[in-house]
């Protein structure tokens, strides 16, 4: 279907393409976007171009439909702009007449097409500088437009199964002789499988309904019995050989993908992480990684047993009695057949039950989570009915199904074995007829039973293998991915002295919200650079890209005169220490947490540091002390306390660059007073970058740098700021006006 | 009889309702119409300026600030209020009156409250910047070409194409592939994980969001064709 429609869209677009030809000939647009909607929101298929000099807007309804064509000249259209709308966007501009018109209007699909092709015809309206919009990344694979997951650009379906494969034989190769051997085994068992029935049917013919039975010894008896004892015993002796084989060598594996994910997620930029929710990831490294062991342990030996064992047993029977190899053969594919239908309804009606499963484990997860609220409102009798009616839908639903998977399965069964009946009624005629023996009837009656396992097991494979490789695909679609925040090839280690310069600096999360706009600066060493503005004006994106968290946009930050994506992430991350807004302590001891970035710091070091930072007076008066377990399941500290050991961890490991991003904001202005003055000794021989909201916490800072929407409105020190009577006095005032009435 | 009076003034002042005030257009004080771009614009006797205590000074959550030499090169104030309003680069809008007094708000736009379950009341009317002047507290208080005009604008906003029918739902790698007749014509879109994105507003009444965040709705699924439902039966 996809494929389809691909063409289709083509084919389109061709003679929108044609029609504006008429217009500009043979040059070819600079830009070109696609819009799907009229003005009153009736889909179309639309195509915008621009060339220096017009502005060409095709549309039309359907294929082979009239095309319309929109020439404007480039340069009447005054203060072209996009708005979003609900749903869709916009093209405005305005005319000679100063009224606002509608270009074309698009569904979020071209979305950001639009958006980038707004930007590039303002600036040529401008003469401002032209940069031609790159194409955007596609968010559906252009070979067959299935969707990309959030944040890949691989498609599942297309280059994902070779790419896939060798992947996996490459993991394979350390295992190959004892995977090489494993399938001997495999051949070796299905042999024996067959056998079995053989000698049973020996055991029949030749022994117990012999002519001559009475004459037949003990002992010849006795060897049948133990021939099949014996049999028995040995398939089930290289069945565990071949387990364990496989076992160890599939857990291998999976260790070593889980690591692999698991190394390139560390490796990820902060970027591309948030493209993923935590939850992704977690299910990711655990879940996925799972369903390809389970896959490999047990799913690959039982599809190897069962093809050999089938195709085994079907040549054996064919060449003993075709026909009956054939009326046994016969209802087969109506056998697979009926059990896909089957699957596929049981499918449904499973994949319903999580579904209202799901809802009551959230509602769960919603009500626990948010327990105080629900006990502050007195809404515990609430929120008992809610999670009562969802219980009980879910009981009725599980109820529906169990009665329903019981009422089919033993009829399917039966259906299953049918073919077993015709055969039975047909080697007993062939017994009575004489042509035939008794130990042929046991011999067909296990070769059929034989056939039918691997059939009933192969019905169920395909919705099998359709969850393992897409758990495959998403293992492998991140370990493909290319790291977009990298360390160049001879990346540097320095050390770093504290000169931190931002040259030109623009960057935003997203192509069309700037962030920071044209940002320049230096801090020498043993600045400490305060950070002040409205939230939301940069403050803390500056900081990201110091620590190179991000990639700049365009322009450079230079550490000690080296561009910061010249030098290596760990050396450079070594160097500095931060305190971030939200403090996150990880599960273990308050020692474990401070010592996090330096684990092999001698404990006074950790001591010290922890007094510095005010952390060591509250720690002390702990029963457990250093040794207090904090995190999610641990002691809960307050949120100045966790600023403090936050701030701990942060000195400890001696930076050259501190940065601190409201790191004393949760504290009383006295403590604050007190850590500031620790931290005034301290930083002394660094550069820090400090950011805060309540201005007294910058009263050290050397120079202040004021944000406003993006770029430095203001800089210098306190005093001149002041006699500026700009923002910073504004926002001083402000606060001081506060800090009165407070008193 | 003086304290009781005494006591009902107590108890007017300390109800937030009394403090917190929403401004209503209404037919009496408020002139809808359409501009020849079909914009609508507002001519109204109620004058709003910005309070001093929201309005002025913060911008919204951030990451939002203009491109230099932005559109209009006025380099005006990010856009207010996030999400909805992707101008990026829209000026203050001008303090105009007309020759008796009312004032001019130019181009405004409306902006559903509650766009699921009320859509025709309590309607948001914004000037370009994202500035709320007042509430529309039912469309249907104006007059017929009033309303006319409004829903002509609010139709034109707001695109949710309503699913008639389901032609195809694939469930492809936790990905669903829908084709639908909408009344805005055949859809062909892409769900990405059904269990978020399919969003039950009420047994009957769903909202599919696609990959590029359009939205479909489903008015009644009981009133869909059997064959329909039984497409999407599994993820409601």
């Amino acid at each position: 279907m996809p494929f389809k429609r691909k063409k289709k869209q083509n084919l389109i677009a061709l003679a929108l393409k044609e029609k504006m030809m008429t217009v500009i000939g043979e040059e070819i647009p600079i830009y070109n976007f696609r819009f799907d909607l009229t003005n009153d929101n009736k889909r179309i298929f639309g195509l915008c171009a621009m060339t220096k000099d017009y502005f060409l807007v095709a549309k039309t309804e359907k294929k082979n439909a009239e095309v319309f064509l929109e020439v404007y000249k480039t340069e009447e259209l005054y203060d072209v702009q996009y708005t979003k709308l609900y749903g869709t966007i916009t093209l405005e501009y305005r005319n000679a007449d100063g009224n606002l018109c509608e270009l074309c209007r698009a569904t979020s699909r071209y979305a950001e097409e639009l958006m980038d092709g707004a930007d590039f015809l303002y600036n040529l309206n401008k003469k401002l500088e032209v940069n031609v919009p790159e194409k955007r990344k596609n968010k559906v694979c252009p070979k067959c437009g299935r969707a990309y997951r959030r944040g890949s650009n691989t498609c599942l379906h297309c280059g994902g199964a070779k790419k896939i494969l060798l992947h996996m034989i490459k993991l394979a190769k350390p295992y190959l002789p004892r995977l090489l051997f494993a399938m001997v085994l495999f051949f070796v068992v299905s042999g024996l499988n067959i056998l079995v029935p053989q000698i049973n049917k020996i055991l029949i013919d030749e022994r117990i309904k012999a002519p001559n039975a009475a004459q037949i010894g003990f002992v010849s008896l006795l060897v049948v019995v133990i021939a099949l004892a014996v049999t028995q015993l040995v398939t089930r002796l290289l069945s565990i050989l071949r387990n364990v084989l496989l076992i160890g060598t599939s857990n291998k594996m999976v260790v070593k993908i889980r690591s692999m994910l698991f190394g390139k997620i560390q490796k990820m930029s902060i970027g591309r992480i948030s493209e993923h929710t935590a939850g992704d990831l977690i299910t990711r490294v655990t879940s996925d990684t799972n369903v390809l062991n389970e896959f490999l342990t047990y799913d690959i030996a039982e599809i190897a047993q069962q093809a050999i064992l089938l195709v085994g047993v079907i040549t054996v029977m064919a060449i003993k009695q075709p026909l009956m190899t054939l009326l046994a053969v016969l209802p087969c594919p109506l056998v697979i057949l009926m059990f896909n239908i089957i699957n596929k309804f049981m499918h449904k009606l499973y994949r319903r039950q999580w579904f209202v499963d799901m809802r009551a484990s959230s509602i769960l997860h919603d009500i626990f989570q948010g327990i105080r609220v629900v006990k502050v409102f007195g809404m515990e009798k609430t929120e008992t009915d809610k999670y009562d009616a969802a219980v009980k839908k879910d009981c009725e639903i599980k109820q529906q199904n169990e009665t329903l998977w019981n009422l089919i399965i033993p009829g399917a069964n039966f259906l299953m074995g049918i073919g077993e009946y015709i055969v039975l009624y047909f080697v007993c005629f062939k017994i009575l007829g004489q042509e035939m023996t008794l130990g042929d009837l046991t011999l067909m009656t296990s070769y059929i039973s034989l056939i039918y396992g691997p059939l009933r097991y192969f019905s169920r494979l395909p919705r099998k293998i359709v969850r393992t490789a897409t758990s495959i695909a998403k293992i492998f679609e991140i370990i493909d991915e290319e790291e977009d925040v990298a360390d160049v090839e001879n990346a540097k280690n320095i050390d770093i002295q504290g000169t931190v310069e931002f040259k030109n600096v623009c960057f935003g999360y997203d192509r069309h919200e700037r962030v920071l706009n044209d940002i320049s600066f230096e801090a020498h060493k043993g600045e400490m650079i305060g950070i002040v503005g409205h939230s939301g004006a940069g403050k803390s994106t500056l900081i990201n890209l110091i620590m190179r968290l991000y990639d700049v946009d365009s322009g450079s930050i230079l550490i000690d005169g080296v561009d910061i994506r010249d030098i290596s992430q760990e050396s450079l991350r070594r160097q500095t220490g931060v305190v971030l807004q939200e403090t996150f302590l990880f599960t273990g001891t308050i020692y474990d947490n401070i010592a996090y970035a330096k684990p092999d710091a001698p404990r006074d070091e950790v001591i010290r540091a922890a007094k510095l930072s005010g952390a060591h007076k509250f720690i002390i008066k702990l029963a457990d002390g250093y040794n207090t377990v904090v995190g999610e399941r641990g002691y809960t500290l307050s949120g100045g306390e966790r600023q403090r050991i936050a701030i701990a961890r942060a000195i400890l490991g001696n930076p050259k660059i501190l940065i601190l991003d409201e790191a004393t904001s949760a504290l009383d202005t006295k403590t604050e007073k007190g850590i500031q003055d620790a931290l005034a000794l301290l930083i002394q021989n660094r550069t820090t970058f400090a950011i805060a909201h309540r201005l007294s916490t910058l009263r050290n800072a050397t120079r202040l740098i004021v944000l406003d929407k993006g770029e430095i409105a203001e800089i210098g020190t306190h005093d001149e700021l002041i006699r500026k009577q700009g923002i910073y006095f504004g926002l001083v005032m402000a606060q001081r006006q506060m800090a009165k009435m407070d008193k | 009889m003086d304290e009781q009076i005494k006591n009902q003034t107590v108890d007017a002042k300390t109800s937030f309702t009394d403090i917190a005030d929403i401004v209503y257009l209404t037919p009496k004080d408020s002139t809808f119409s359409m501009s020849e771009g079909g914009f609508l614009t507002l001519i109204s006797e109620k004058d709003v300026k910005p309070e001093k205590l929201f309005d002025e000074g913060e911008g919204d959550k951030g990451q939002s600030a203009p491109p230099k030499g932005g559109f209009g090169g006025h380099g005006g104030p990010p856009p207010m209020g996030g999400g909805h309003r992707g101008h990026g680069r829209k000026a203050p809008c001008e303090v105009k009156y007309t020759d008796d007094g009312k004032r001019d708000y130019g181009r405004v736009i409306l902006h559903r409250a509650f766009p699921f379950d009320r859509p025709n009341e309590i309607i948001s009317v914004q000037q370009e910047d994202g500035f709320e002047i007042g509430i529309i507290r039912n469309i249907n208080d104006f007059d017929e070409k009033t309303v006319e005009i409004l829903n002509k604008s609010l139709d034109n906003k707001y695109y949710i194409p309503e699913i008639t029918k389901i032609m195809s739902a694939k469930d492809r790698f936790g990905f669903v592939y829908f084709k639908c007749e909408t009344d805005s014509g055949v859809c062909d879109f892409v769900v990405r994980n059904p269990f978020g994105s399919i969003i039950r507003l009420s047994e009957t009444r769903i909202i599919l969001i696609d990959i590029d965040g359009n939205r479909y709705s489903v008015k009644d699924t009981s009133a869909l064709d059997r064959k329909s439902f039984r497409k999407i039966e599994l993820y409601i």
